[in-house]
């Protein structure tokens, strides 16, 4: 299907999967302040109490998963249409992508202090450390994993950003369980010995 | 296999067997490799997460209801099938466990319900809970509790029904109760018999510990929480990681009952529960020297020291109970190993079995036989064939566990190392000989045999080595007189002869020592076969030969032999001589003349004094010994009675039969006590002789008829016992009645001219028969005229 970014722009009720789309394709940043706010709203519309990890033990990679499966919940009512990217597979790793660049964004915004009063941040409903430092090792870890083992990144940050389960990660992208969870286990392991 | 990372190593560890990373991890590197620790960080790191996950993994799917994490601590009030949960009962790693009454009308009901951490099912699969429900099931025993049935409320909360025990933890009821050690060794038997029964079946319980028995109203206790075998592993983590203090102890908490090497995370052996009854045992608080000793070789370090087996821990206990001494700790690593085998032939897991076999193979291919140890390529041979055997146990294990016996896999290993190793016939003769030796014994000798035979066919001892071969061979005749076939013996007894005049004039230290145990193994062989000269001739000939490489024990053991066959042959002058011989050669191991196998052999002596009628030496010599026995045993144990009896013998045969009807009678009574009747009889015929002496004709002729009894039930009509009680009792009618039994006598003649052909009380019924059933006929021959 052909169609421009820039219509994007117009301000008319955008599907999303096309923007998510000009995010990762063309990586634009207008479409990444859509994708953005339209996240925040859902986000706010769905969240009647707000999510807190009440024990001060839990580390980051326990919290992760949690916290970002209210994302999960936004996908519900954002299901991709499969004409627009060649696999769900993609789609869902574009997502998943896009809710990590934007989570380091914000946490980056937030220690800067340069947060204007109207723009909407994911981190205001996802409960992480207000330090900089473990978030930073953690996604530094990530970029590494990517590199050494690709499969094992792919369904972590679904995992991590998506707030799925092995059995939702099996389901969508096909692939049987015992490998997600092998991978995945990797994943963790790997990352918990790197942060 | 290779890995470029230790990464892609880890990924694979996880896929073979997630549970037992550590140790084969092992298989793959060592400690010396590049990324080794970078493997166990990661192996680690991966059990903590499994630690942490829990459910949260799940319950971020509903982030609208915000589930807390312990909503598998609130579940009372709740149906569960016919059940309501009443209240819960506890909490651990894997779950919770709640009281459930039935309140469906039918019955009243109580049970405990199971319910393991929906997460947990998730990552350790469905198949998780039914696993464990699988050794239970298996497990009927009164005193374990029982699994009734399996379930899931929703899809991922699955749960177990099982029996509840309204009771107290076995430590606490020993208190509270005010127990005497008696009834707490009792109970504490109980608790053996119900992980003997485990054993049995194939499970190791792993977490043998008071908070998991309780006593319940009737006093007896039941076994619970079978199938955290697991949770282990990840103390060697903790030793990694010693920065993280809080988690040591978490795994502190239950490491009381834990045994070394369930703490260092290394496979666990039913050697491991032996551990934690130990640990239990001490905990019963049962203030008694003997008690401690038991508990201490439960709790050995090493696991070959431990008690080989629930049963021989119950049998000390017993022995305990009953004043007799406890079983000997053996110094000798060959005879630990092979018991070791014997262990893992009859009652073994799986894991363990393997793990024991591999062990005890290795001991002996790599230390025992140094020719293999010069070859690189035998050992890597071996080593392979280890490798694949491991293969094997986790092939089976995940799918066909229980459905193998012990004995079944044996089978198939020796199968395997018959065709695999055919490249390495020195390593698979020496696996396939460990095969042979270790059902040998299990007491399997005709499995044994088997194996014997293939070796025997596949492998040219005339080309090997001879001390060798002059082994195999020897084992090879010890199996087939065990199963009844003395000519096959008697042939590997000759190919043994055959081997020795290979050797030249100066035999090498294992050589002689291969042909000392021939020696030794040969002369039993002919004294059964009634060979006496023979015995004496190889006997005489191994003492004088290989004095040096032969231990004290078994040198101690060939005099005993000597004396036994002079004995018979009624030359009690040599007889003498080497009972004594021996008695002060096992003395002089032992350090003293007093220590438990001592005791027994100076008794054996003193009967033989008797038998040459040194009425006089036997006298004082069973006063001193029963003085001996007082101070080593207590009073009024089985071998006190017995020595009891043979004074009474000595009194009787000296004339002194009222002296001798004061003492026998009560000894009497207490060795019937015992469960081998053996004694008992023994000691029946000598007070019926007492009697009959005492002109007590009417009661002798009673005591005889109750020792015959006793003699057929416990025995067996043609057992030897039973031959012996009515030959007896035949002398007795004809010496004290004037009666002359035909029938008996011509029953005791058809017993006696079977099995027992070559004994010598056989020749004296023939000469007794020959006589009263020959002037029998000749009376009627005349009187036909």
């Amino acid at each position: 299907m052909e169609y421009s970014c820039h219509s994007l722009k117009s301000g008319a009720p955008a599907n999303f999967t096309q923007i998510l789309n000009c995010w990762v394709v063309q990586n634009d940043l207008n479409s990444a302040n859509q994708l953005r706010s339209i996240i925040y709203y859902h986000l706010k519309g769905i969240v009647k109490k707000q999510i807190t990890n009440k024990s001060s033990s839990n580390t980051l990679l326990e919290q992760l998963p949690n916290t970002t499966s209210l994302l999960h919940e936004v996908l519900v009512q954002l299901s991709p249409p499969k004409e627009i990217f060649d696999n769900r597979e993609q789609f869902f790793t574009s997502l998943a992508s896009f809710v990590r660049w934007v989570l380091l964004d914000d946490l980056k915004a937030k220690s800067a202090k340069k947060r204007t009063a109207n723009s909407e941040s994911l981190i205001d409903f996802i409960s992480l450390p207000d330090e900089l430092e473990p978030y930073i090792n953690f996604d530094n870890a990530l970029s590494k994993l990517a590199n050494i083992a690709p499969r094992s990144y792919q369904v972590a940050l679904l995992h991590y950003f998506l707030g799925y389960d092995i059995d939702n990660i099996s389901a969508e992208l096909t692939i049987k369980k015992s490998t997600v969870y092998n991978e995945l286990s990797v994943a963790k392991a790997y990352l918990r010995t790197q942060c | 296999m290779n890995f470029d990372t230790s990464l892609a190593l880890f990924q694979h560890l996880l896929e073979v067997d997630e549970q037992h990373m550590l140790e084969n991890l092992s298989t793959f590197i060592d400690e010396n490799h590049d990324f080794y620790h970078d493997v166990i960080a990661l192996i680690c790191a991966h059990h903590e997460n499994m630690k942490q996950t829990k459910f949260k993994v799940l319950i971020g799917k509903q982030a609208d209801q915000l589930v807390e994490d312990s909503f598998i601590h609130e579940l009372v009030g709740q149906q569960v099938g016919v059940y309501k949960l009443v209240k819960k009962l506890g909490q651990g790693g894997m779950g919770a466990v709640y009281l459930g009454e039935r309140n469906d009308g039918q019955l009243e009901q109580k049970v405990a319900i199971k319910f393991v951490y929906p997460s947990i099912s998730l990552l350790a699969g469905k198949n998780f809970l039914q696993s464990e429900a699988q050794y239970l099931a298996n497990l009927e025993h009164v005193y374990i509790a029982r699994l009734y049935t399996l379930g899931a409320l929703e899809q991922e909360l699955q749960y177990m029904v099982m029996e509840y025990v309204d009771g107290v933890a076995i430590d606490q009821y020993c208190i509270t109760e005010k127990l005497d050690a008696k009834t707490r060794l009792t109970l504490f038997l109980k608790v053996c018999r119900a992980v003997q029964f485990a054993h049995k079946n194939m499970v190791i319980h792993a977490d043998i510990k008071p908070s998991n028995i309780l006593v319940d109203q009737h006093q007896e206790p039941k076994l619970m929480d079978f199938g955290i075998a697991n949770s282990f592993h990840e103390s060697q983590c903790i030793e990694e990681n010693n920065s993280n203090l809080a988690k040591g102890n978490i795994v502190a908490a239950s490491r009381e009952f834990a045994s070394p090497e369930q703490i260092e995370g290394k496979k666990l052996t039913t050697a491991s529960d032996i551990f934690s009854l130990g640990m239990l045992l001490k905990r019963l608080g049962i203030n008694n020297e003997e008690v401690t000793r038991i508990s201490n070789r439960c709790c050995r370090q090493n696991i070959e020291e431990r008690y080989d087996s629930v049963e021989l821990l119950m049998l000390d206990i017993q022995n305990h109970q009953a004043n007799y001494p406890l079983q000997e700790d053996s110094n000798s690593t060959w005879i630990k190993v092979k018991k070791s085998l014997q262990r893992n032939v009859v009652f073994v897991g799986i894991a363990v079995l393997f793990i024991g076999v591999v062990a005890a193979f290795s001991t002996n291919v790599y230390f025992k036989s140094q020719k293999l140890e010069t070859s690189l390529a035998k050992q890597k041979a071996v080593a392979e064939f280890m490798i694949s055997i491991f293969q094997y146990a986790n092939v089976t294990r995940k799918s066909k566990i229980g459905k193998y016996t012990v004995e079944e896999m044996l089978t198939d290993i020796s199968h395997r190392a018959k065709t695999e190793l055919e490249q390495y016939p020195e390593a698979r003769l020496a696996v396939l000989y460990e095969m042979a030796k270790s059902y040998q014994a299990g007491k399997n000798f005709q499995r044994s045999k088997v194996i014997l035979d293939d070796i025997e066919s596949i492998y040219d001892f005339d080309q090997g080595n001879i001390d060798l071969g002059i082994n195999f061979y020897v084992t090879k005749a010890y199996v087939a007189d065990k199963l009844g076939e003395p000519q096959q013996a008697q042939l590997a007894y000759e190919r043994v002869d055959e081997l020795a005049l290979k050797l030249g004039n100066y035999p090498s230290e294992p050589e002689q020592r291969a042909l000392a145990a021939a020696a030794v193994s040969k002369s039993y062989f002919l004294y059964k076969q009634g060979k006496h000269d023979l015995v004496k001739l190889t006997i005489l000939q191994a003492l004088n030969q290989y004095q040096h490489v032969i231990s004290l024990t078994k040198k101690s053991s060939m005099h005993n032999t000597l004396g036994v066959v002079f004995a018979r042959e009624n030359d009690f002058a040599n007889a003498l001589i080497h009972l004594e011989k021996s008695i002060a050669l096992l003395a002089e191991k032992y350090g003293s003349n007093r220590h438990a196998s001592v005791l027994q052999k100076r008794l054996n002596l003193i009967e033989t004094y008797i038998l040459a009628k040194e009425y006089k030496r036997a006298e004082t010599g069973l006063d001193t010994l029963i003085q001996d026995i007082k101070v080593e045993y207590g009073v009024n144990s089985p071998i006190e009675n017995e020595s009891w009896v043979s004074l009474a013998r000595v009194y009787r045969l000296q004339g002194n039969c009222s002296k001798a009807a004061t003492i026998v009678a009560s000894a009497t009574n207490v060795l019937l006590e015992q469960n081998d009747k053996t004694d008992g009889i023994l000691a029946l015929m000598e007070q019926a002789k007492i009697e009959a002496c005492t002109k007590q004709v009417a009661l002798s002729k009673q005591i005889f008829s109750r020792a015959i009894n006793i003699a057929q039930q416990q025995f067996g009509k043609d057992s030897y016992k039973h031959l012996v009680a009515q030959y007896r009792f035949y002398n007795f009618q004809k010496e004290h009645l004037g009666v002359i039994n035909k029938n008996l006598l011509a029953d005791v003649h058809a017993l006696s001219m079977g099995k027992y052909a070559k004994r010598k009380l056989t020749q004296n019924i023939i000469k007794e028969y020959q006589v009263v059933i020959n002037s029998d006929k000749n009376l009627q021959i005349q009187s036909g005229f």
